[in-house]
């Protein structure tokens, strides 16, 4: 019996066909959860629609034109930079800072990186009602703390000028433990021979050696941070709906909650898909300039 | 150029583990010093010591006359060649060798740094290579840059930790040669780290070899050879190692070759220092040991290893030239008095 010969094309071919098969299952799942809900809001913002009736009416870019008219969407985008702007370097610095802190402490080493990380793993929602116990104008810990030291209360959740900054502190609160695991493993990654070469060479100073060894070799940490926690934080909304529904008058209100709010409550599904395009464009073009400036994945 | 005395250097990690036990050690100016030793000997331990990222548990480290046990690397005048280099990634070839020079104890201006530079980097051919970053450059490139950042400083010692580890054998030679020339034309006091004899007896003005974190023999390279000072110095130089014996395996063993412990007493004899016995051999030169079995033999060209056996005694014969013995025959061997060490 002679065996059958098969060709270099056949196998080239069927090795192909297994990797698709490996590939399939995810793919798949891609296809469903993540492809077609992203084109399906980008066809839902061509039209008119409460998100339960039948029928759809196309209305072309007037949504887009509208959020882009009026004022209301472009204090709320406003809002979204303000809460970034405020969370985003403070959970930098501050999860660098307990990385620093805990990457060489002996004693409760453990304990201390496991409550700095608790806040990360609490539901938000959870975490933003405990806040807004601790904000409490009257009974809450914080303005307890200052009544010590004769501060008259503040009004933390219910001012204008001071909600944003409330959710802020909450928000950072938050986040810097998930930062701090992420530049501790940074850190452990670079080897220790390099700050035994400083001691040796002579270059000592904490500072020196942070600023010329440890932050230049940080890179990929910071980076990953730096994009994850924009990300993050343009796509918050729990701690806004659990702690001022977008309040008082609108000061609180981000992207979000916004999508949020017209799609769900005043069921105008078309232009809450509008905004989210406007959403996903804005952070895709904040992450490209952020890699830009980092100097991209790899060039160390 | 500075000296180096130890005294009575102990080393005892919190784990318990003794590293370094009681080693006393002296380093003369300009001196090429090979620590050597098998893994986990204490060798590596020891040079942190010396450049002083180990403290020492006692002792004592003199440098120049001057007590060093306790102070901060720099002050001890140093500069290390770490086993992986430790370059750093994210700066060029000439960032890494002017670092220490710019952020240093004692601050150079720019231009002295770039003759330094430019000096050292020829001497140790990279000055090709001052632009590029350390991930560009080859494993004998970075092991150069590695050693011009440490030369850069103009060091009185120069530590060095199994430098040539991550080099292909081709490589590793001619560095070895190229280590002992820019040490000479420096004049740099060098302390080597290697597990390596070849290594060792290449470059070593003097080798010391440790085990167990314990000083075995200090001498030249060739008397370390010739007159090992106890049986693991023996066996561990050399390739294959001196054969050890007792004592009653020989037909004829002066008496000037038995020391006080008598008839337990052990001789070594080198592979090579064997001759094969077809009579006529003066009694009183030589020692005869008849009646070997060749157990196994490899032909390596130049030379001939046997394996061989007496009794009990496993040992291997080197001879050189060509022989006609073959597998399993029985000859009778003899070894000159001289090239014969008790121990």
């Amino acid at each position: 019996m002679t065996r059958k010969k098969r060709s270099v094309k056949y196998y080239k071919h069927s090795s192909s066909l297994a990797a698709w098969m490996f590939l399939l299952p995810a793919m798949a799942v891609i296809s469903v959860f993540v492809v077609y809900p992203m084109f399906k809001v980008l066809y839902l913002g061509f039209f008119k629609w409460n998100g339960l009736s039948a029928s759809m009416e196309y209305t072309g870019l007037a949504n887009y034109t509208g959020l882009f008219y009026s004022s209301g969407f472009w204090s709320i985008l406003w809002n979204s930079v303000l809460f970034t702007l405020l969370t985003v370097p403070a959970s930098f610095v501050l999860g660098l800072a307990l990385a620093l802190g805990l990457w060489k402490t002996a004693i409760l080493k453990n304990v201390l990186r496991s409550a700095f990380f608790v806040p990360v793993v609490v539901s938000t929602v959870g975490a933003g009602i405990v806040w807004v116990w601790l904000f409490n104008y009257n009974s809450g810990i914080i303005n307890g703390i200052l009544s010590l030291f004769s501060v008259k209360p503040v009004n933390w959740l219910g001012s204008e000028k001071l909600a944003m900054l409330s959710v802020s502190v909450m928000t950072i609160w938050k986040t810097a433990g998930y930062n701090m695991v992420i530049f501790l493993a940074g850190l452990h990654s670079i080897p220790e021979v390099y700050y035994e070469t400083c001691l040796v060479d002579g270059v000592t100073g904490n500072w020196k050696k942070f600023y010329y060894i440890t932050w230049p070799l940080l890179r990929p940490a910071s980076v990953f941070v730096a994009v994850t926690t924009v990300i993050f934080s343009f796509r918050s909304f729990e701690q806004i709906y659990a702690m001022t529904r977008g309040g008082p008058v609108g000061s609180t209100k981000i992207l979000v909650y916004h999508i949020w709010e017209q799609g769900f409550r005043f069921y105008r599904m078309g232009y809450a898909s509008a905004v989210s395009v406007v959403l996903l464009v804005l952070v895709l073009t904040v992450t490209f300039v952020q890699f830009k400036l980092s100097g991209g994945r790899d060039g160390a | 150029m500075p000296d180096i005395v130890l005294k009575n250097l102990d080393k005892t990690f919190d784990s318990g583990f003794k590293a370094v036990n009681d080693l006393t050690l002296d380093i003369n100016d300009s001196e090429f010093v090979v620590l050597l030793g098998p893994s986990g000997c204490g060798k590596t331990t020891l040079l942190r010591m010396i450049a002083g990222l180990e403290k020492a548990s006692s002792g004592s480290i003199l440098i120049n006359g001057e007590d060093m046990t306790g102070s901060a690397p720099v002050e001890r005048g140093v500069a290390m060649v770490f086993q992986n280099y430790g370059l750093y990634p994210h700066m060029t070839v000439y960032d890494n060798m002017a670092f220490a020079l710019r952020h240093g104890k004692n601050k150079t201006p720019e231009d002295v740094i770039k003759k330094d530079i430019e000096e050292i980097s020829f001497i140790c051919k990279i000055h090709g290579q001052l632009d590029k970053k350390p991930a560009a450059l080859s494993g004998g490139q970075q092991q150069r840059v590695a050693l011009a950042r440490a030369l850069v400083r103009k060091p009185g010692i120069l530590l060095l930790d199994e430098p040539l580890s991550n080099l292909d054998a081709g490589l590793r030679q001619h560095m070895r040669v190229e280590i002992v020339n820019i040490q000479k034309q420096l004049g740099t006091t060098v302390i080597y780290v290697t597990h390596d004899q070849a290594e060792a007896m290449t470059m070593a003005g003097r080798i010391a070899v440790i085990k167990d974190g314990e000083l075995q023999q200090y001498a030249a390279p060739l008397e370390i050879y010739n007159m090992p000072g106890n049986e693991f110095v023996a066996t561990f130089i050399g390739s294959p190692g001196m054969n050890i014996f007792n004592a009653g395996v020989f037909d004829n063993l002066p008496e000037s070759l038995k020391p006080d412990t008598g008839s337990g007493c052990r001789v070594g004899i080198r592979p090579e220092h064997f001759i094969i016995n077809s009579g006529g051999l003066d009694k009183d030169k030589f020692i005869f040991i008849n009646g070997v079995a060749v157990e196994a033999m490899e032909a390596l060209g130049h030379e001939y290893i046997l394996y061989a056996a007496k009794g009990a005694d496993k040992f291997t014969v080197r001879l050189g030239g060509k022989t006609n013995i073959k597998n399993d025959s029985r000859i009778d061997l003899a070894a000159s008095i001289n090239d014969v060490r008790a121990f």
